[in-house]
């Protein structure tokens, strides 16, 4: 008995992770497998996909560790709920609906799949979760302080840890609903995207706007010597599951954003009036987790940090964080989010069970994908161009004609950025080609930019890098501020605000190195990589997938593991 | 997935709100990606490649028929940030919505035979809705763009509309054509006679109770009400101690779900 599986589900993305010997062996994100963006439903195919592939069994599981106390978390809620039971109602109605279908009744979902005994199963705490995935990436003979900030977890918002020698203490946390995260899905659900997904975009528009209603959002939240509050009365998340703003937030701000209004023109009123809104958002978000950072370091005396959580998936104020004088040395995983959280639960199980630290994980830690349907189909759905001997030379050609092309390397990437295995790659130089890709292959909004990827020499040369994070910008974890020679010669990957995302190579990791090798001798030094997936889609798993995802963005050129191919019938 | 599209359905066609026919398209496009969704899974389970070929080439379709409501939605709501809201797409939605559930995918729970069966029902049934509902879809366009004053986009984005939904008739009766002919082909004629019989006699079943879903909602909800009333004497129960600070990594409480 060996195997130990963490496992996110029931909020937002879920997701199993198993360490064996040591180290993360496989991570899998359910909606991989389901193909619905956003599944969080108990990770029946993930198991699954572990007992076939990984050969995991009832007998070589040791624990299985669940990433939130689900009885605790419903609790909380209940209590909230209840305050004000007749105003609130949709709520409580909500809450008891989830009482049966939720996760108070994981195990009886894990039986159906892995029927192991009950003190094989344990319940790490929600935030402790986040807070140990973010310690993997870690060196963790090293003191930390690990903040931890979402939506809600177990009823807690907020959470300062302090970490020294594997003992992990608890120093501060607040709970719901005075919640960061929730004030920023708030203001995403105001401006007509999708709360929980779409907070990235709010983050993208706020470049085009001032942030004109600091004051104003200023009121809506604060931290002040450790108390963090919402001013209630501009929200409704907490009693009206369709709707997070109040009447009173569309008085001051207007009407909430229309499809028109959402469309970028430069000048144009309506857009500007909602970019306005996200970028006092952003401001006063990035004010509050400074202060946050600030105290933290002041509670635990220690300025290493650790970052997790749903926030810190936003890497521009991940950004602003790291340039805090404080802070010495700062860390945000791959997958702050909910589902990387799986790992962090798997964490738990092997701390609990005494062994010793697991490995650093890899950042392509994903499974394989394996399916013998899927070699014989491949030769109906593609036609191999060169093999993998030359497949480099002949993509980089490509590459620099001005074509775009897709990677399905083995193994995917843990979080929501891709980095090379399951990419979209062109050439950053060519304005028009990205310009194709952002708006025309990929559907995104015109507002949001695209990420660069290129090595550490060159990124040296083109952006001002934060030595306190710089092993963040291997898996795009924040943005760095451009220098003059880049918005020279890549200005096509240049945020409007003159920052970029972007993905730093550092040593031989992956075989996207060996592409970036194969395009320099072309002279290009920077291309572009953004996920392969259609927008509102996972990224893609396996073959069948990329060849469906090609056929609808109408992308000819795979780079595979097997060589470089050509759809049929693009 | 089939209630909301029948009482849509009959809103629309009483012509009672315009909002309708946004709701409408909103619903079908769920259905068609979740549609999308089951012929993938099912194009991964299969071992025949013939027909998984056919099962991708089928999701191809049902996305873009997705992709096509979706634009239509987009163009007509654009200006409306209530409507706009409420018909925000989120692929999850589907599995919260009841179209997909995602713990069996219907290639898996009916096998293969049936599977045909139960596709060539439903696209019977999505191919007769349309093909009812494309003229008052298009004169509710129609209304729409003549008040705009616009003539030539109004000329173009009704012809637009009617193509969009008459490409969509097309590609349904294909797929309807291509299971039912699968099914008749390779199950024994009893079976596929009585499965025929069996998917009618769940649609109607459907229909029954899509018919009655207000009633449904509201019946819910009283009861939830009630039940909270029940609740609320016993509140004190949910206030909880606050869970422990330190040492939180240790084998103490960690199998306690709370």
């Amino acid at each position: 008995m060996s195997d130990i599986i963490g496992v996110s589900a029931f909020f937002h993305d879920s997701s199993v992770a198993l360490i064996r010997n040591g180290e993360l062996t496989a991570f899998i994100k359910e909606e991989w497998l389901t193909r619905i963006k956003g599944t969080s439903t108990f990770p029946v195919y993930g198991l699954e996909y572990l007992k076939k592939h990984y050969d995991v069994t009832v007998e070589s599981v040791e624990k299985v560790s669940f990433y939130e106390k689900p009885l605790r978390g419903w609790t909380e809620m209940m209590n909230h709920s209840l305050q004000k039971p007749f105003f609130r109602w949709r709520q409580t109605s909500t809450l008891l609906k989830s009482f049966w279908d939720g996760p108070l009744f994981f195990r009886h979902h894990l039986d159906r799949v892995l029927p192991v005994q009950k003190q094989q199963v344990c319940y790490c705490p929600h935030h402790l979760s986040h807070a140990l995935t973010a310690l993997a990436y870690a060196d963790q003979t090293r003191d930390w302080t690990a903040i931890v900030v979402d939506g809600v977890g177990d009823g807690i918002t907020a959470s300062i840890f302090y970490v020294r020698n594997g003992v992990v203490n608890c120093l501060w946390r607040t709970k719901f609903p005075h919640s960061i995260g929730l004030f920023y899905s708030t203001i995403t659900d105001y401006l007509g995207f999708s709360v929980n997904d779409g907070e990235y975009k709010v983050m993208g528009m706020s470049a085009y706007g001032d942030p004109i209603h600091q004051d104003v959002m200023g009121e809506m939240i604060q931290f002040n010597e450790g108390i963090l509050a919402l001013n209630l009365s501009w929200f409704e998340f907490d009693h009206n599951p369709k709707q997070s703003f109040s009447k009173k937030f569309v008085d001051v701000f207007g009407p909430p954003a229309s499809n028109r209004d959402l469309k970028y023109e430069k000048n144009k009123a309506g857009f500007k009036r909602l970019a306005d809104v996200a970028s006092s958002a952003q401001f006063v978000t990035e004010e509050i987790l400074k202060d946050l950072v600030k105290y933290a370091i002041s509670l635990t005396g220690c300025s290493n940090i650790l970052f997790s959580g749903g926030v810190g998936q936003n890497c521009l104020a991940m950004a602003k964080l790291a340039q805090l004088k404080e802070v010495i040395e700062f860390i945000v995983p791959p997958s702050p989010g909910d589902s990387g959280s799986a790992l962090g639960a798997a964490i738990f199980a092997n701390m609990v069970s005494n062994r010793p630290p697991i490995k650093l994980p890899s950042i392509y830690p994903g499974a394989s994908p394996a399916s013998p349907l899927a070699e014989n189909l491949n030769k109906e759905l593609f036609r191999l161009e060169t093999s993998p001997n030359t497949m480099m030379k002949k993509s980089a050609y490509l590459i620099k004609s001005g074509e775009i092309i897709a990677t399905l390397f083995d193994r995917p990437e843990t979080g929501p950025r891709a980095l090379g295995n399951r990419s979209l790659i062109c050439d950053a130089g060519q304005a028009d080609v990205v310009a194709k890709l952002n708006t025309l292959i990929k559907q995104r909004e015109s507002f949001r930019p695209l990420a660069p990827l290129m090595r550490k020499s060159t990124a040296g040369k083109y952006f001002y890098l934060n030595k306190k994070a710089e092993k963040c910008y291997k898996w795009m974890g924040l943005t760095a501020i451009a220098k003059p020679s880049a918005e020279k010669d890549i200005p096509s990957v240049l945020h409007i605000d003159g920052t970029a995302r972007l993905q730093v190579v550092d040593g031989k990791v992956g075989k996207i190195c060996d592409l970036l090798e194969a395009v320099e001798k072309l002279d290009i030094n920077v291309l572009v990589n953004t996920s392969f997936n259609v927008a509102g889609d996972p990224i893609v798993f396996d073959i069948i997938d990329a060849y469906v995802n090609m056929q609808r963005m109408g992308i000819r050129w795979l780079l595979s593991d097997e060589g470089l191919m050509e759809i049929i019938d693009a | 997935m089939i209630r909301t599209l029948i009482k849509l359905k009959t809103e629309l066609i009483r012509g009672k709100n315009r909002n309708f026919l946004w709701m409408f398209l909103h619903e079908f496009s769920y259905a068609e990606f979740s549609s999308a969704i089951e012929m993938l899974q099912a194009a991964k389970l299969n071992y025949d490649i013939k027909i998984s070929k056919n099962l991708i080439d089928h999701a191809l379709d049902e996305y873009n028929h997705t992709k096509l409501m979706r634009s239509i939605i987009s163009k007509y709501t654009e200006d409306n940030p209530d409507i706009f809201r409420n018909v925000r797409f989120c692929p999850n939605h589907t599995i919260k919505k009841g179209y997909v559930d995602p713990s069996k995918f219907l290639f898996q729970k009916y096998g293969i035979e049936r599977f045909f069966i139960f596709v060539g029902i439903n696209e019977q049934n999505a191919s007769k809705i349309f093909t009812k509902l494309r003229n008052r879809c298009t004169d509710t366009l129609r209304k729409i763009d003549s008040k705009s004053g616009d003539q030539q986009s109004y000329a173009y984005n009704v012809t637009l509309a009617s193509d969009v939904i008459g490409k969509i008739i097309r590609d349904e009766e294909n797929h309807e054509n291509f299971s039912l002919i699968y099914a008749s082909r390779n199950v024994k004629k009893w079976k596929f006679l009585f499965f025929l019989l069996w998917e009618r006699i769940l649609n109607n079943i459907r229909h029954f109770c899509a018919s009655n879903s207000t009633v449904n909602k509201w019946v819910a909800a009283s009861i939830y009400l009630i039940v909270i009333t029940l609740i609320i004497p016993f509140r004190f129960a949910f206030s909880i101690e606050p869970p422990r600070m330190n040492n939180l990594v240790s084998k103490e409480n960690s199998d306690l779900m709370l």
